[in-house]
């Protein structure tokens, strides 16, 4: 069975003027140890389904419209505010983007750590506060820093504090939002690492949002590529990253300077990405494809299956592709 | 003779609480025209500061700056801002970087405006053009910076720099503030124009993979100070510096069949506050020794061309 499955999740934002389709209809799927890797640009909408999932949409002006999400085969969607507060932190736990707002400037670290353990595990003060000190050192910082405030630490430490909060109570699964982004790469590698080892460890799932595919290919066993809302090429990671198929994820892989090949200009994605108050009809990549047909616009486009456990929502893409 | 810029054991040193930072320590290279200059390093190595140091932005603390030849350490005020001319840069953040009460084209033309180099009318054909060659529709001529995307406000901030037919262009993180596909427009961009008006860049980033792509010679610093500098394509095939080499290996590669020798460096950066007298990259290095943690190495030539700040380079490289 698979530890999470979403099926049709559709997040909106209502505003004064027009209604934001941040998420649209959205398919994914998680098995126990898996890594999946969710790739887009800014406003594809990764960090709405992320907290989408974990119900943490501000209401208004947002609102899951549609869709179901099942852990361990049951819908999130349909508990109540109880038992959904008993799943964050302790089964669905989540690490967010930016670790110098994660957190709280008036805790000491150690109490940050203690918090999440002492109000899921029902155990003594002293004992949370003891096993907050072994999460330290399970991340790599010295339990006697359990005293000190989040200012003290560089930003690598803080990622490591939020790790360690994220994963206190052992959490089935994972998500990250783009954990390493505000890191140096030197301090990324070691993080990533630490990340790799202790899902290993502790066999979590993991749902790592990130921008960049070098991140992914690092440290995922399969890949969702998100474009205005949508999902438009998901796979294994052997399958989209030897054989993308969407043109869009093509254009990502062209518009990154390469390390291994000597490239000699870029090839990038001409115009930008189309307003999510605004989305056109049929393919919402058209306006940017160099493969486009008037096709394209009059249907809306699925996600299909070009091969196993490979899906492309491009009507060009089967068959041959280009 | 084809030197545009010689920069000789620059120091800029600030004053700080803890005591004195070394942002910029002893640093020495030379530019040829049309060549770029890349610069890499982590944050707080002190490689923008260098990018302004260089262009006056700020005043060195140590040091010589040569430009065509010329000094241009001590100038004073009036020559430095003549100076602007020929040296320009384009910022980091396109969203700071731009006042948010002028559309435009008053952002662009302003450069014009300050130096009183042409009339009403002449100023308004150079912004269109100036918007034509960065590729700004000229529909957004009276939009504000923030109603347009990064991508956009980015191609103001060339402009600009470019609006005084400069010579020289320090660039300082230009894309890292965009996504992916905008950043590969921005630098196509920015090669383009180079090619086109033989500039000369010196591209401050802290992206591998962007410097490669870009560089003539790529300078890699480290805590204000130079660990290695030589050819891009030879820091990629033969990095010397142990820094280098776990600054590669830490680089995501978005190729799963790209297999290759895996470092983590392990530590912190050192702090640049009244550093010690020793290799600064001492504390994280796995091949520290006795002799790094007692003298500061020095910048030497190792390979033709090819320059570090290592005591055991030799040793570490089997040279």
């Amino acid at each position: 069975m698979n530890l999470l499955e979403i099926k049709g999740l559709t997040i909106q934002y209502a505003m004064r003027a027009n209604t934001i389709h941040a998420v649209n209809n959205v398919d994914l799927t998680i098995a126990p140890g898996q890594t999946l890797g969710l790739v887009g640009e800014t406003g594809a909408g990764k960090t709405t389904t992320a907290r989408g999932i974990l119900r943490l949409i501000q209401t208004p002006p947002g609102k899951i419209v549609s869709g179901e999400v099942f852990f361990e085969g049951r819908d999130l969607l349909k508990m109540s505010g109880a038992e959904m507060r008993a799943i964050r932190g302790k089964s669905i736990s989540m690490i967010f983007q930016n670790p110098m707002s994660a957190l709280n400037p008036i805790l000491t670290i150690g109490e940050q750590i203690a918090e999440v353990i002492h109000l899921h595990e029902k155990c003594s003060k002293k004992e949370a506060a003891e096993r907050s000190r072994n999460m330290l050192k399970m991340v790599g910082i010295r339990p006697e820093r359990a005293g000190e405030y989040p200012h003290q630490f560089s930003g690598g430490m803080k990622q490591r504090v939020v790790i360690a909060i994220a994963l206190a109570c052992s959490p089935k699964l994972l998500i990250a939002d783009e954990p390493t982004t505000a890191l140096d790469v030197t301090i990324q590698a070691q993080v990533l690492d630490m990340m790799r080892a202790l899902k290993n460890k502790l066999n979590t799932s993991m749902l790592l949002i990130t921008h960049d595919l070098g991140v992914v290919a690092e440290t995922c066993d399969a890949v969702a590529i998100m474009y205005a809302g949508e999902i438009v090429e998901y796979g294994s990671l052997e399958r989209v990253f030897h054989n993308p198929k969407h043109p869009y994820t093509l254009g990502l892989f062209g518009s990154i300077p390469s390390l291994d090949k000597v490239v000699e200009r870029l090839s990038p994605i001409r115009g930008l990405m189309p307003e999510p108050s605004a989305l056109p009809k049929g393919c919402k990549f058209k306006e940017r494809c160099d493969y486009s047909c008037d096709d394209c616009e009059k249907e809306e486009q699925v996600l299909r299956e070009i091969e196993l456990n490979h899906t492309v929502r491009c009507m060009r893409a089967e068959g041959g592709g280009f | 003779m084809d030197e545009l810029l010689r920069v000789e054991h620059l120091k800029k040193y600030f004053n700080n609480p803890g005591g004195m930072l070394h942002a910029v320590d002893d640093i020495s290279f030379t530019i040829k025209k049309g060549d770029v200059l890349g610069v890499v390093g982590e944050s707080g190595c002190g490689k923008t500061t260098l990018g302004r140091v260089v262009i006056k932005l700020l005043e060195p603390t140590g040091g010589k700056i040569f430009y065509e030849g010329k000094d241009i350490t001590d100038i004073g005020k009036k020559a430095n801002i003549e100076l602007r001319k020929e040296m320009q840069i384009i910022f980091q953040d396109p969203y700071s970087s731009l006042n948010p009460r002028l559309h435009v084209f008053d952002l662009i033309a302003d450069p014009l405006k300050s130096f009183r180099l042409m009339g009403r009318s002449a100023r308004k054909d150079k912004v269109f053009e100036l918007m034509d060659m960065v590729g700004l529709s000229r529909r957004f001529a009276y939009s504000y910076p923030h109603e347009l995307d990064g991508g956009r406000r980015q191609r103001i901030g060339v402009a600009r720099a470019l609006a005084l037919s400069p010579k020289f262009i320090v660039c300082d993180e230009p894309v890292s503030s965009l996504d992916v596909s905008i950043q590969a427009q921005i630098l196509n961009l920015l090669q383009d124009l180079q090619k086109q008006h033989q500039l000369t860049y010196i591209f401050v980033t802290h992206d591998l993979s962007v410097v490669k792509h870009i560089s003539t010679d790529i300078l890699v610093m480290y805590v204000g100070a130079m660990v290695e500098k030589c050819g891009a394509k030879e820091l990629f095939e033969k990095p010397l510096h142990p820094y280098t080499k776990g600054l590669l290996a830490a680089i995501p590669v978005p190729n799963i069949d790209y297999v290759r020798e895996k470092i983590v460096l392990q530590g912190e950066l050192s702090s640049p506050i009244n550093p010690k007298s020793e290799c600064r990259f001492a504390n994280r290095c796995s091949y520290a020794s006795d002799i790094c943690r007692r003298e500061i190495p020095v910048y030497e030539e190792v390979l033709p061309k090819h320059f570090v700040t290592c005591h055991r380079v030799r040793e570490i490289n089997n040279l």
